[in-house]
């Protein structure tokens, strides 16, 4: 609709004043869209941490799956490998138990293999894995909020 | 013989001036006069081939009506951000308040614009309307935007 302007007529000053206006509304719609973002990332979670420090790694013996009850995860040491399984069942949240290789929901029945896979049952995914670190004072260091591959384990 | 009775019930209405209000160009018979009816009610509206200087004046409008229109948009940006924390029960409403003040990277800063925008529509659309009477911009042919803006401004206070 419009003809494009004729800017073959443009003094230096009104080059500049251009110039600085685009550049003025450019960097004031980015301040206005990162300060949108920034607004949106919560300072302050209403829940309890994920993260949660499981005692020294000598706490456990060679080859052993420990249940920690108040948290509901399965602690897995193998020679110097640590890794930690979710204890809710992915079917409605109940609390697995350790059988035999496996594991094994008492609700609804449903079975799952040593990595954690279903191997029977209604649970429709497998068991998930928490990553496992260790914290600066030389504690193993679990976070529920993170879920990593069956494979993958800490050294320590 | 005589058109049916609902078709000379809507020859009658487009003569009323109500009627000539609402459709300027009258109903669209042929595909040329549906495309100038797209192109006058709407493209022609808002980029008029023709206007007159007086009415690029500032002090004509006072640029209310697309002041207003601003104001509207800023209040759906905010608003949509604000709906991120703000919890609408009377357990929650007054501490989500006060994590939008406290809490919340430039959430009082949001809260602030949210509220200054509500304020400033209010008094701008009622202005607005009163620079439609005193131009006489409700004046024939323009009749039915003044029953728009009447529709308009009585959503405002939902907002």
């Amino acid at each position: 609709m419009n003809a494009p302007p004729d800017n073959s007529d443009l003094s230096r000053r009104g080059f500049f004043a251009l110039a600085a206006g685009w550049v003025a509304s450019t960097f004031g719609i980015i301040a206005g869209a990162s300060g949108a973002i920034r607004f949106l990332v919560p300072n302050v979670l209403y829940e309890p941490d994920q993260r949660f420090k499981a005692g020294r790694p000598d706490d456990y013996a060679d080859g052993s799956i420990t249940f920690l009850e108040s948290e509901r995860v399965f602690l897995l040491r193998r020679g110097n490998t640590f890794r930690c399984l979710s204890a809710i069942c992915t079917h409605l949240g109940c609390t697995v138990d350790h059988q035999g290789d496996g594991f094994h929901c008492p609700c609804h029945g449903s079975t799952f293999d040593a990595a954690g896979k279903v191997t029977g049952g209604p649970a429709p995914r497998a068991l998930t894995w928490h990553l496992v670190t260790l914290s600066k004072d030389d504690r193993l260091l679990i976070d529920k909020g993170q879920s990593v591959e069956a494979d993958k384990y800490l050294v320590v | 013989m005589k058109p049916p009775l609902p078709q000379r019930a809507w020859q009658w209405f487009e003569q009323t001036r109500l009627g000539r209000s609402i459709f300027r160009v009258g109903l669209p018979q042929s595909n040329l006069s549906r495309m100038q009816a797209m192109v006058s009610s709407f493209l022609l509206h808002v980029q008029p081939a023709k206007v007159q200087r007086r009415t690029l004046h500032a002090s004509t409008t006072f640029g209310l009506g697309l002041i207003s229109l601003y104001l509207f948009g800023l209040l759906i940006i905010t608003g949509v951000l604000l709906m991120f924390y703000y919890v609408p029960s009377t357990e929650h409403a007054y501490n989500a308040m006060k994590d939008l003040q406290f809490v919340v990277s430039a959430g009082l800063l949001v809260r602030n614009m949210h509220r200054w925008a509500a304020h400033l529509m209010v008094a701008c659309v009622l202005l607005h309307m009163c620079r439609v009477f005193y131009t006489g911009a409700y004046k024939r042919p323009r009749e039915f935007n003044w029953l728009l803006g009447i529709g308009l401004s009585s959503c405002l206070p939902s907002a």
